[in-house]
């Protein structure tokens, strides 16, 4: 035999046979443990994670508050006393949440991002009535930093001792609405929202050229993370989801200064007009769909609207909710 | 001891017929993995519904189409004096834009948008006052004048800066070759506009020797309203057959007249094109009304409460849009196929 060769000897076959044997099975077992030949079916609901439902107690005739004036710490102040004063909605010790829109980096002069001052009129409000904490947050389209900056929004929280909470990537978590068809398994601002007690919704009252309306619901796509913008082929559905998987304490749209042309980012002056209206509502369907008259809109030229109400994520009659009024100086 | 007896890990050398098929064997798993590579990295976002770099063949690519040898300077050297850039700029693409303007996006993306360049200026004395220069590149002058024309704020001031301008309180908007500008103060007084104008004059030196879309001259007269030119690159007046239009407002007495054209490769593509929109218009429950003769082969058409003209001069569909009374509308129409005739003859 050369140096090459060798012989091959019963237990040197025994022992390549039984190596090769538990290879093959081991890739084998492998393999039939990963075969899947059904697919991906319908994701378990009960696996999922579920946003906290912040939504207070219902009380007949205190749902809606809609203040005409010009004056934000004025309005805000008075659409709360109609609801029963902030403390219906923050109790002490209780930790808040507040979502604005801080979506572009813009001044507030522009009215694309909820105004600094509203924002921290409620900030005060909100430790007045016994608040632990309270936190200011958005995943805004432009930089965070700059939009938190440009748009006063920063300001308004740091001398207001509110928290400012940026949107790092650990605070997100994939999230399903029930039933949803867009928001399954998809990144949201979780950790905040599961940290917190009460969850208010403030927003600029705006056109927007692909829902037709930027208001309160709409403002909840500040939650969402990854590639949101694939959301607006199919816009109206996903802020009727939105709507269904937010339950919040309350909303405020601020109309005292609407953007009735070129939203959502607007950018002249010329696109905005004196509104002078301001809405408190433990119910945002409902807020949404007093708020579009403002635009000149009617509900129907909003699909969002009745596709929210239909997932049971609030009422659009909200001449049964018995709206109280009222006017500020 | 057998001393022939070698280890199990070197039992022998291949042979040549197992060396070629190993070899075989490696370049078909290398060609299957280098396969799966290349898909990936070439998916197509639209799929996803995301707008991809396909976006920017959009836009108007006809015989509306207008080009420019423009070129945007350098955005930093725009700094009006006392102002100073902000940060590095941004630039966005097709793939990001909406990152920028969110949903206003398609707005762009649907006319031919290529890329953004955005830059921040701020004024070195005092805090909080910048300005904002966001230039869109969007290939052609015509597809930058849509963008511009469609966003025009009704109560804009015009400005005599090359190509087209106009302002607001706080904004300066220009077209500028293919370039659409938005310039945008965080203040609406008097020293920003004085800032603006400094950025605008110097995006627009060395324009307006010769018109930048031609057509546009089409569109004459003293009842012309200045500055209420459109062009619809698709979907004009809500209709999918409607491509490349351009419009204008006419005053008539105390009314207002919405007049249009659009120019097609041939007569016989506009007399289709015409007759599409009539049958469009009657299949949704208009109804002919007698028309004059002037201009010949004008059609008027009764439609939602108000009245549609159209007709076809040489190569241009042309009509009227919405008017509320058929003797202005007649009158109107008669001027814009006087105005469409002259320009065949200038050719």
């Amino acid at each position: 035999m050369s140096d090459h060769e060798h012989e091959l000897t019963r237990r040197d076959f025994l022992r390549r046979a039984v190596r090769a044997g538990i290879a093959v099975s081991m890739a084998g077992g492998a393999s039939y443990l990963l075969y899947d030949p059904v697919g991906p079916g319908p994701i378990s609901w009960e696996e999922g994670l579920r946003l906290p439902d912040f939504s207070v107690p219902p009380v007949a005739g205190k749902t809606i508050a809609i203040v005409k004036g010009a004056d934000r710490k004025k309005s805000l102040n008075r659409a709360l006393e109609l609801l029963g004063g902030v403390e219906r909605f923050v109790g002490r010790g209780k930790r808040v949440l507040i979502k604005p829109n801080v979506a572009f980096a813009s001044p507030p002069s522009l009215g694309a991002t909820t105004h600094p001052d509203l924002l921290a009129e409620l900030i005060r409000l909100c430790f007045r009535a016994g608040a632990r904490e309270v936190g200011v947050l958005d995943n805004p389209i432009n930089d965070p930093g700059s939009c938190f900056l440009l748009s006063g929004i920063e300001r308004a929280a740091r001398e207001n001792n509110a928290g400012l909470i940026y949107p790092g990537h650990e605070l997100f978590r994939a999230v399903s609405l029930p039933g949803g068809r867009l928001i399954r398994n998809w990144p949201f601002l979780y950790e905040p929202l599961a940290r917190s007690d009460v969850l208010i919704g403030v927003a600029p009252l705006k056109s927007h050229h692909r829902s037709g309306a930027s208001m309160t619901m709409k403002n909840w796509y500040g939650l969402l993370g990854g590639r949101r913008n694939i959301f607006h082929q199919d816009i109206h559905t996903i802020i009727a989801e939105l709507a269904a998987l937010v339950r919040p304490s309350l909303v405020i749209l601020d109309g005292i200064t609407i953007m009735a042309t070129n939203g959502p980012t607007g950018g002249s002056l010329a696109d905005l007009q004196a509104g002078n209206t301001l809405i408190a509502s433990c119910d945002a369907v409902a807020a949404d769909t007093w708020g579009c008259s403002l635009l000149g809109l009617q509900p129907g030229d909003l699909p969002f609207l009745e596709q929210a109400r239909a997932l049971g994520a609030g009422t659009t009659d909200v001449a049964a909710l018995k709206p109280l009024v009222a006017e500020t100086e | 001891m057998n001393r022939k007896k070698r280890p199990l890990y070197f039992p022998h050398q291949p042979g040549r017929t197992e060396r070629r098929i190993s070899v075989f064997i490696l370049l078909v798993l290398a060609g299957i993995a280098i396969l799966v590579l290349w898909r990936q990295s070439s998916f197509d976002l639209t799929r996803y519904g995301v707008i991809g770099s396909s976006a920017a063949k959009s836009g108007s690519q006809s015989v509306n189409s207008v080009r420019s040898s423009f070129r945007l300077p350098e955005i930093r050297s725009l700094a009006p004096p006392g102002y100073e850039p902000a940060g590095k700029g941004e630039r966005y693409d097709a793939d990001n834009l909406f990152e920028k303007i969110d949903g206003k996006a398609p707005l762009y993306l649907e006319a031919g948008f290529r890329n953004l360049v955005a830059q921040r200026f701020v004024d070195r004395q005092e805090e909080g006052r910048w300005i904002e220069v966001l230039a869109y590149d969007m290939g052609l002058v015509t597809n930058a004048f849509s963008v511009y024309s469609r966003q025009m704020r009704p109560d804009a001031v015009l400005i005599a800066l090359p190509d087209f301008s106009c302002r607001s309180a706080n904004a300066l908007f220009m077209v500028r070759g293919g370039i659409y500008l938005e310039i945008i103060g965080s203040k609406g007084d008097e020293k920003t506009r004085s800032a603006l104008l400094i950025i605008g004059r110097r995006i627009g030196r060395g324009g307006g020797e010769r018109p930048p879309i031609p057509e546009l001259t089409l569109f004459r007269g003293d009842r012309l309203v200045a500055g209420s030119e459109k062009l619809y690159l698709k979907n004009a007046f809500g209709y999918s057959g409607w491509s490349n239009v351009y419009t204008a407002k006419y005053k008539s007495g105390s009314a207002e007249l919405t007049v249009y054209f659009s120019r097609n490769s041939s007569a016989q593509e506009a007399k289709k094109s015409a007759d599409a929109y009539i049958a469009f218009l009657k299949g949704d429950g208009g109804k002919e009304l007698p028309a004059g003769a002037n201009p010949p082969g004008l059609a008027m058409i009764s439609y939602l409460g108000s009245i549609e003209a159209v007709f076809v001069i040489n190569d241009f569909v042309a009509g009227v849009h919405e008017a509320e009374d058929q003797q202005r509308a007649l009158k109107i129409s008669a001027l814009l196929a006087e105005n469409l005739k002259r320009r065949k003859g200038d050719e």
